[in-house]
């Protein structure tokens, strides 16, 4: 099965095609040109295809001979939320430009990576948020993340929506000046590699189609934004003064029940804090 | 002193220099100025980084500290543009180095 990761340069996108590529698949990564492509250039099984998912002509090409995509590539923020027009263009028109490149086919299913951030400020709900909560636009990428599950909805091509939670990595980050969650808001991250593992194993069922997941990292991960940053800085060894956002923001607890078919939910939040540790060791922190 | 702080100290030294600096175009001095001012900018939005804490980021402080004092003496002693140019050159490399691990180490959450 020959897969087109968009998006491939990117944290989500190398993880995915590491993953993919061990299991087997053959993947053409796409990105843009000016990339750090070094995380996926020169993997066994990997083509490397630049170019720019905004171009239809680029993304048709991308396209060609492929049996499933999984479509990543998309203007995070805060860079969405500085150029409202380049967001649209890339979240919304890069997904309209796959979904047209498949449709002579109408075979090839779309996977696509949407955010839990389409249920926009849940804090006033009753935890978890499951698939079924209302959509609720609170920024130019959850809005362009909306439209583009709607783009693939109303195609008439297969697809499998995946909202994901924000994805943790086992390596030592840098606080942002003001951290985008309440210390006491709820939060539920998901480590990469499950991350991966969902992707994957969405595309090989396909009774998956046409239906919309949640995943996250469980329950073991639900916890305050001020837990999880101290948990995650106490794992590399680091003392961290952190400013929280005082506005409840979107990101809540998940009711992962659906996905739960899926089997990524691999690493609990124990085994990623020991994650964290072995790479303070590594990086010397420790 | 740390070393980051030694070479924010060279690079103030740096500007200072260039400003009256003899033998040089005025158009060469205000590019010398924006380039030395820029490296600065990098350095102190840089400075509290976590990652500079680890083996990597030590190691690229000290390359820094050498290039922002090798800067320092090539003006201080300027004799001619090419190895002017060519401690320019090494110091913006240092920095380019520090902001590419900065952006990759940057945390987004989506």
């Amino acid at each position: 099965m020959k897969l087109l990761i968009t998006g491939g340069a990117g944290r989500l996108g190398a993880g995915v095609i590491r993953l993919c590529a061990s299991e087997g698949y053959l993947v053409r990564a796409f990105d843009l040109p000016n990339v750090a492509w070094g995380t996926v250039s020169g993997i066994e099984n990997v083509e490397i295809f630049k170019g720019d998912i905004t171009d239809p002509a680029q993304v048709a090409g991308a396209c060609v001979g492929i049996d499933a995509v999984v479509h990543l590539a998309a203007l995070l923020p805060p860079s969405s939320e500085r150029n409202r027009d380049l967001t649209m263009r890339v979240n919304v028109e890069g997904t309209s430009n796959i979904l047209k490149a498949l449709r002579p086919a109408r075979r090839a299913p779309l996977i696509l990576a949407s955010s839990i951030t389409v249920y926009g400020v849940t804090s006033g709900d009753e935890p978890p948020v499951g698939e079924d909560h209302v959509k609720m636009g609170t920024d130019n990428y959850s809005e362009s993340k909306i439209m583009a599950e709607g783009l693939a909805e109303s195609s008439g091509s297969p697809y499998t929506i995946l909202r994901i939670a924000p994805v943790s990595v086992a390596d030592l980050l840098e606080l942002p000046e003001t951290i985008p969650y309440r210390e006491d808001q709820r939060v539920e991250f998901i480590y990469l590699e499950d991350a991966a593992h969902a992707i994957i194993s969405v595309l090989e069922k396909p009774e998956t189609r046409g239906r919309i997941y949640n995943v996250a990292g469980g329950s073991s991960w639900q916890m305050t934004g001020a837990e999880y940053i101290g948990r995650f800085y106490a794992a590399l060894g680091v003392d961290v003064d952190p400013h929280f956002s005082e506005k409840h923001t979107a990101l809540d607890w998940y009711d992962t029940s659906r996905s739960r078919l899926l089997g990524y939910q691999r690493t609990n939040f124990n085994d990623f804090e020991a994650k964290l540790r072995k790479v303070a060791e590594e990086l010397g922190l420790r | 002193m740390s070393e980051i702080e030694g070479a924010k100290k060279a690079l103030e030294g740096v500007l200072e220099i260039i400003k009256g600096l003899k033998g040089i175009t005025p158009e060469d001095r205000r590019s010398l100025l924006a380039r030395a001012q820029s490296a600065y900018n990098v350095v102190a939005q840089n400075e509290k980084k976590i990652w500079l804490r680890t083996s990597l980021g030590k190691a690229m402080v000290g390359d820094l500290n050498s290039s922002s004092v090798t800067l320092l003496k090539a003006v201080e002693q300027f004799k001619d543009a090419a190895e002017l140019e060519s401690a320019m050159s090494n110091l913006e490399a240092q920095t380019r180095r520090i902001e590419e691990e900065t952006c990759r180490r940057s945390m987004v959450v989506t």
